[in-house]
C-alpha cells in the first residue's frame, strides 16, 4: 500500500512538469511581448544607445526561447534572476516577504476550519433548524462580500472605532513580541478567514446533509453514540473528502488571493510583492512570483488529494 | 425489574401508532399495532415495501427516522413501561437492531474492531480500551468472524455482505440486548448466505433467549424460522397468530392473495398471481377497508366502515369483515391438499 502511494505521488509530481513549463515559459513570452526589460533598468533618462548596450549586457537580445531555457536553468539551480529595481536576488527578496503571507494564510485557513467543524457539529445535530438557516443566508453573504471590503468594515469597526487592533501593518517576531505579531495579524486573518469559511461551510453542509443520512449513522444510533461523538467520531470524517479538496483549492487562492487583504492591511507579503513588480514592470521578480504560485498550487491540490485518499480506506485500497 | 413468572413478554408493544410530526397536514403512518414477544421467542412481521413494518421495528428499538414519531400507544420492555420517545435512556440501552443493508450499515472509515469496541464501550463506561478490544475479539468470534483477530483491523469494504451482517449482530450483541429487531436481515444477501445469517439469528435467540422480531417479505424465511407471525397492510395489521394458521388457513383475502405470490404454494393452490394494484400512501388511505380498493371480495360494508381486528380463533386474527363468509378456495378446492391443519 505504502509504496502504491508513492507511485501516485510520484506520478502526480511527474504531471506537473509540464503544467510548470507551460505556465513560466506562457509568463516568460507574456512578459517578453508588453514590456521591454532593457528600457526599465536603463531608466527613462537613457538614450537608445544606453537601452541597446543594456539590452545585449542581460541578454535580452537572444530569441525568446533561448531566454527561457536560460532562466529555466538557473531556476532549476535555484537562481531566480536579480531584480531589476531592488537590490538582490529575486529567492531573497521572496524569502523576505514570504513569512507575513506564510502566518495570514495559516491563521486565515485555522479560523475557517475550526468554525467549519464547530458550526458543522452545531448543524449536524438539527438540520434544517434555525442555526441552519441561519449560517446558511450568512455564507452566502459572506461568499458575495469580497474579503477586501470585509476587511475595510473590520479596520473600521476594530482599530478606529474600538482601537483593539493596528489599522494595519506588520512587524516581524524580530521587532516585536509574538503577541504584538499577531496583533497585527488578527484583523486580516478574519476578514480571510470569513470568506474562507463560508466558502467551506456550503461544501461541507451539503455532504453532512448526505452523511447523516447514511445508515451507519443509525447503526450509531443504536450503539448509544450521543449527538456530539455522531458527528465527532463518525460524520465528520466521511464527510470531510469534499472539504478538504476546498480547502487544497483555497490554499492556492490564498498565496496570490490575500494580495488585496494584504494591500487594504499595508502587510509587506507576497500579495504586495506581487503587486509593486507589476507595477515596477520587475520581470524577474513577477517571473519568480508566477513560478511559485503554479508550484504551491499544484502542491496543495497534491496533499488534498492525498488527504481525501487517507480519509477513505477503501480508496486507499483502490491505489 | 419485577417478576411476574416466565410468561413475561420481552416487549409488548399496544396500540402503536406512529405519524409524522412536522408539516401543516401531520399523518398517520402506522395505526394502532399491537403484539408481543416472549423471550427465547421469534415474532414475524410481514408485510410488503410501504406496510410500516420496519417502522414498526424502528420503533421498538427506539430508531425512528427524524420527522417521524410515536405518536400513540404503549411499549412496555420486560414489563416496564417506556415512556414518551425515550426508549434509549442510557447509551446502548433498550432493544438492539440489525438493517437491511449490511453494506452500508457499518462505518467506512472506522476499523471493524473499533466498530464493535465502541458498543462496547459505550454499555459498560468503565471498561479499560483494552478490555473492551478483548471484548469486541469474543463477540467477533461469537458471530463465527474466522481469523477475527486479523480481521479486527480491517475495514467494511473488506468484509462481503454476510460478513459484515455477522459483524452488525456482533455490535448488537454488545449492548447485551434482550430484544432484537432483525429488519430484513438476509434480504441484501446472496442466497447462499441468507441461511448462515438466519441460522446464527436463531442460535443466539436459542442460547440467550433473545426475544427476536423478524421483519420480512419474505414469507419463506418467516414461516421457516417463526411459531407466530404479523402481517402487516397500509399501516396496521391484517392478520395475525400461529404461523401455520395463517399461512395455510389464511382468513384474510390479503393474505391469501400473498400465498399465490409464492410460485410453490401457488402450485398447491392451482394459481399463481401477483397482486394488482399498490398499497395505498398514508395520505390517501381509503375511510373502510385499506385493502378494498385491491380486494376481489369487495363488498359494500368493506368500504362503508373500517374493520377491526377481530379475533377468528385461538390467537388468530384477522382484520376483514367478510372473513367468515369467503371461500378462498372454492374456485381450486381440488387442489387443496386434504388433511390440512386446520384453523
Amino acid at each position: 500500500m505504502g509504496s502504491a502511494i508513492l507511485r501516485r505521488i510520484g506520478l502526480r509530481a511527474l504531471s506537473a512538469i509540464p503544467i510548470l513549463l507551460a505556465v513560466t515559459f506562457g509568463t516568460y513570452v507574456m512578459l517578453f511581448s508588453i514590456g521591454d526589460a532593457a528600457a526599465v533598468v536603463a531608466g527613462e533618462s537613457a538614450t537608445p544607445e544606453q537601452v541597446e548596450q543594456i539590452r545585449s549586457q542581460l541578454g535580452l537580445d537572444q530569441p525568446v526561447l533561448l531566454q527561457y531555457l536560460t532562466w529555466l536553468g538557473e531556476a532549476l539551480r535555484g537562481d531566480l534572476g536579480e531584480s531589476l529595481h531592488h537590490r538582490g536576488a529575486v529567492t531573497d527578496l521572496i524569502a523576505h516577504h514570504m513569512p507575513s503571507t506564510l502566518l495570514l494564510s495559516f491563521l486565515a485557513l485555522l479560523i475557517a476550519v475550526v468554525a467549519t467543524m464547530a458550526m458543522g457539529s452545531a448543524v449536524g445535530l438539527r438540520p434544517g433548524g434555525l442555526l441552519d438557516r441561519g449560517l446558511r443566508g450568512f455564507s452566502l453573504l459572506g461568499i458575495a462580500v469580497p474579503h477586501f471590503l470585509l476587511g475595510l468594515l473590520l479596520i473600521l469597526f476594530f482599530a478606529i472605532w474600538l482601537p483593539w487592533f493596528p489599522a494595519g501593518g506588520y512587524r516581524t517576531l524580530a521587532e516585536v513580541g509574538v503577541g504584538e505579531m499577531l496583533s497585527y495579524l488578527v484583523l486580516p486573518a478574519v476578514a480571510l478567514g470569513i470568506s474562507l469559511m463560508c466558502q467551506q461551510m456550503r461544501t461541507f453542509r451539503a455532504s453532512l446533509a448526505t452523511e447523516y443520512e447514511a445508515d451507519y449513522v443509525r447503526t450509531a444510533r443504536m450503539k448509544g453514540v450521543s449527538g456530539h461523538n455522531i458527528f465527532f467520531r463518525h460524520v465528520s470524517r466521511n464527510a470531510s473528502g469534499p472539504l478538504v479538496t476546498v480547502i487544497g483549492l483555497e490554499v492556492g487562492v490564498l498565496i496570490t488571493g490575500a494580495l488585496l487583504v494584504e494591500v487594504v492591511f499595508a502587510i509587506p507579503g507576497i500579495g504586495t510583492l506581487t503587486l509593486d513588480s507589476v507595477r515596477d514592470q520587475d520581470f524577474p521578480v513577477v517571473q519568480g512570483l508566477v513560478a511559485l504560485f503554479a508550484i504551491v498550487v499544484i502542491t496543495a491540490n497534491l496533499v488534498a488529494d492525498l488527504v481525501v485518499l487517507w480519509l477513505d480506506p477503501a480508496a486507499r485500497e483502490r491505489t | 425489574m419485577r417478576e411476574t413468572g416466565p410468561a413475561e413478554p420481552a416487549v409488548r408493544v399496544s396500540g402503536l401508532t406512529i405519524g409524522t410530526d412536522r408539516g401543516p397536514d401531520p399523518f398517520t403512518l402506522v395505526s394502532d399495532v399491537s403484539f408481543s414477544v416472549l423471550p427465547g421467542e421469534m415474532l414475524g412481521l410481514v408485510g410488503e415495501s410501504g406496510s410500516g413494518k420496519t417502522l414498526t421495528g424502528a420503533a421498538v428499538a427506539g430508531l425512528l427516522p427524524r420527522g417521524v414519531r410515536r405518536v400513540g400507544g404503549r411499549i412496555a420492555l420486560d414489563g416496564q413501561s417506556v415512556e414518551g420517545q425515550r426508549i434509549r435512556r442510557r447509551p446502548g440501552d433498550g432493544p438492539a437492531m440489525i438493517f437491511q443493508n449490511p453494506m452500508t450499515s457499518l462505518n467506512p472509515a472506522v476499523r471493524i474492531g473499533d466498530q464493535v469496541a465502541e458498543a462496547v464501550r459505550l454499555h459498560r463506561p468503565k471498561i479499560t480500551k483494552r478490555a473492551a478490544a478483548a471484548e469486541a475479539l469474543t463477540l467477533l468470534e461469537r458471530v463465527e468472524i474466522t481469523r477475527a483477530e486479523e480481521r479486527m483491523r480491517q475495514y467494511p469494504f473488506e468484509f462481503s455482505g454476510g460478513m459484515r451482517q455477522r459483524v452488525m449482530i456482533a455490535i448488537a450483541l454488545a449492548t447485551g440486548p434482550k430484544v432484537l429487531v432483525a429488519d430484513e436481515p438476509t434480504t441484501a444477501l446472496d442466497v447462499t448466505v441468507q441461511q448462515g445469517v438466519m441460522d446464527l439469528i436463531d442460535r443466539l435467540r436459542a442460547e440467550m433467549g433473545l426475544a427476536v422480531l423478524l421483519i420480512s417479505h419474505d414469507l419463506a424465511v418467516v414461516s421457516e424460522r417463526c411459531d407466530r407471525l404479523l402481517v402487516m397492510y397500509a399501516g396496521e395489521i391484517v392478520e395475525s397468530g400461529a404461523a401455520h394458521h395463517v399461512l395455510h388457513q389464511p382468513l384474510h383475502p390479503y393474505v391469501d392473495g400473498l400465498m399465490r405470490c409464492i410460485p410453490e404454494r401457488a402450485l398447491k393452490l392451482g394459481e399463481l398471481r401477483s397482486l394488482p394494484g399498490r398499497v395505498p400512501a398514508p395520505d390517501e388511505l381509503p375511510a373502510g377497508c385499506r385493502f378494498a380498493p385491491r380486494c376481489d371480495f369487495v363488498t359494500d360494508a368493506c368500504v362503508s366502515a373500517h374493520p377491526l381486528l377481530e379475533e377468528a380463533g385461538p390467537d388468530h386474527g384477522v382484520r376483514c369483515v367478510r372473513s367468515k363468509e369467503i371461500d378462498f378456495h372454492a374456485p381450486t378446492e381440488k387442489h387443496v391438499t386434504a388433511g390440512e391443519t386446520d384453523g
